[in-house]
């Protein structure tokens, strides 16, 4: 599998306070890479480095398989756009000039493509709105524009839901998702919101205290997400005979609620449970989210 | 670093702080040359176009400490100093590109104010008395010193993450060297006697004698003060402004300007080069 960025041993060390410890991280070609942790867990840090404005205390990354030790360093970080923590904008330009000034300082030819790139993230109707009067959506999509100048492959997104409504939200996914498909962009992005994330990435990192408990893809984690039928019924006793009867596996949530895992047909469960005198009263489909599985991997109590 | 320079220059011309700067640079240079012209009309001084054509060093000072944390701690502020270091450019040009966009600025409102006094002084005031010469090599002097001026700033403001903070250290740094500048300049222009009367008892007049002054230094510690009035901002400031009539040593301004530019420029870029950025 080719990668766009890997990390090995990364380590990142303020003073006696150890921010990264060992990081092995693998950012797959193509994917949406969801960076997730609690805060202060290293997320921001370790996206610091790569985007050289912190220089690592041990180890080493590689973008496009060049070593941040390697001089050719820079030219592939030509190939990336990040936002990191806060859009990085002039305030008191518009959207146009904020992506002039950018396109200059990355040496583009003309300012042909700049309609295209404000059409691309939705704020071709900005004119002369001062960025500083714009919305945080708004102010958001223009860093992701600034980032996207000059048509990097891999995108670095740290927290780019942060603070937003949902309309917002919705907004950035979709922006997301359309620069991943359309346009190829690999994209490492980190999110405290789950659920949000849960539909975007194709590959997860986890991290707590500065190491990497986890990488795994959406498809893996999908597969170890067992799906459920949580049911509501009015006598669990006769529903646990049955169901010790047919050697299925099942957990017991309240004197009337349970889970029961592994069922193919849902009518002749209920058949045979009406026959023995209870009855169904409640049924839905229950799966482990990406909130449960991060919420065991990271041992609960976590605010992610 | 020509690209770095292109996007700063546009960034430049579109601050509203630079063209606030302008704005206070044109108002000060007409003040100044009407405020003269009032002056000569009103209680017949014999004030001429010299007295407030160098005046604009002294400011300088001031209104570069204002542009400069202003200007580039926006690029902190707002982050966009993040943008080109992602892009991958050596920290070192970033420093030096805003190193070279300030001084450019510092030109700009030198000239500024070149142009708008002579425009307005010259028809009030009169020609110039000072030799074209002279008064080349003060402004001459008075540039290099802005951009000292403008190293230490972007020092400053580049290395202190916090706008506020900065811009507040730049304001109170300009004016403790101005004050510096002028603590030196009285102690060297202390007399070296003074005229004191003595009278005896019972005679009506006085005998006036020479007295030596105390506070006359000498020595080596009179080399130290000329040596602080003459490297230090402060003073020179204060000297090119006022026009000092010791006119021999104003070649050392500008070299100990380049000198003073050459070290914070490299302090400056050693340690922002190491620095880490939020």
């Amino acid at each position: 599998m080719e990668y766009v960025l890997t990390t090995n041993a990364l380590g990142k060390q303020y003073r006696h306070f150890k921010a990264l410890h060992q990081i092995f991280m693998h950012v797959p070609k193509g994917s949406i890479y969801g960076f997730v942790g609690k805060n202060g867990a290293g997320k921001t840090t370790l996206i610091r480095l790569i985007c050289g404005l912190q220089e690592p205390t041990s180890g080493e990354y590689k973008i496009y398989g060049v070593s941040n030790s390697q001089k050719e360093i820079a030219d592939s970080r030509k190939r990336m756009g990040a936002v990191v923590e806060n859009p990085s904008i002039y305030m008191d330009m518009s959207a146009e000039d904020n992506l002039k000034v950018q396109y200059r300082m990355i040496g583009m030819p003309s300012y042909d493509d700049i309609p295209e790139l404000l059409q691309l993230v939705g704020l071709s109707n900005t004119g002369k709105k001062k960025a500083k009067n714009f919305s945080l959506g708004m102010r958001q999509r223009l860093g992701i524009a600034i980032a996207l100048a000059g048509n990097p492959d891999f995108l670095v997104l740290d927290e780019p839901a942060n603070g937003l409504d949902p309309q917002g939200v919705i907004e950035i996914r979709e922006l997301i998702l359309k620069l991943n498909r359309e346009k190829q962009i690999t994209v490492l992005i980190s999110s405290h919101i789950l659920d949000e994330l849960a539909k975007l990435a194709t590959d997860y990192g986890f991290i707590d205290q500065g190491q990497i408990v986890k990488e795994i893809s959406a498809k893996a984690l999908k597969a170890s997400c067992r799906k459920c039928i949580r049911v509501t019924v009015t006598d669990a006793k006769a529903m646990c005979q049955l169901l010790d009867e047919k050697n299925l596996e099942y957990s017991i949530i309240s004197d009337s609620e349970a889970d029961i895992y592994g069922v193919n047909n849902i009518s002749k469960l209920s058949i045979a449970l009406a026959e023995r005198g209870c009855e169904i009263t409640a049924l839905h489909e229950h799966g482990e989210t990406l909130e449960n599985y991060y919420m065991n991997l990271i041992g609960g109590g976590a605010d992610a | 670093m020509r690209n770095l320079l292109s996007a700063g220059l546009m960034r430049l011309r579109k601050s509203q702080v630079f063209w606030f700067g302008e704005v206070v640079i044109v108002g000060f240079s007409i003040f100044m040359a009407v405020n003269i012209y009032i002056d000569k009309r009103m209680q017949g001084s014999t004030n001429v176009f010299d007295d407030g054509f160098f005046n604009y060093i002294v400011f300088m000072g001031i209104i570069l400490a204002v542009f400069c944390m202003l200007f580039l701690g926006n690029e902190h502020g707002d982050g966009t100093i993040r943008n080109k270091i992602t892009f991958g450019y050596p920290r070192y040009q970033i420093y030096l590109s805003y190193l070279i966009e300030c001084c450019i600025a510092a030109f700009v409102f030198s000239m500024t104010y070149i142009i708008m006094y002579t425009a307005v002084g010259l028809p009030l005031l009169g020609a110039m008395q000072t030799s074209l010469i002279k008064a080349v090599l003060i402004c001459f002097s008075g540039m290099i010193l802005a951009f000292a001026y403008v190293s230490i700033y972007t020092l400053i403001a580049l290395l202190n993450h916090n706008k506020a903070v900065a811009a507040v250290s730049g304001v109170v740094l300009a004016f403790v060297l101005l004050f510096i500048g002028i603590s030196i300049r009285l102690k060297l222009e202390e007399p070296v006697t003074f005229d004191a009367v003595y009278v005896t008892e019972g005679e009506d007049r006085g005998e006036v004698k020479a007295v030596e002054n105390d506070g006359y230094i000498t020595g080596v510690k009179r080399a130290v003060y000329e040596f602080l009035d003459e490297s230090l901002p402060g003073g020179q400031s204060i000297a090119l402004s006022g026009m000092v009539e010791n006119s021999a040593c104003t070649w050392k301004y500008p070299a100990y300007s380049m000198l003073l530019l050459i070290l914070t420029s490299g302090i400056g870029i050693v340690i922002f080069t190491r620095k880490d950025l939020k």
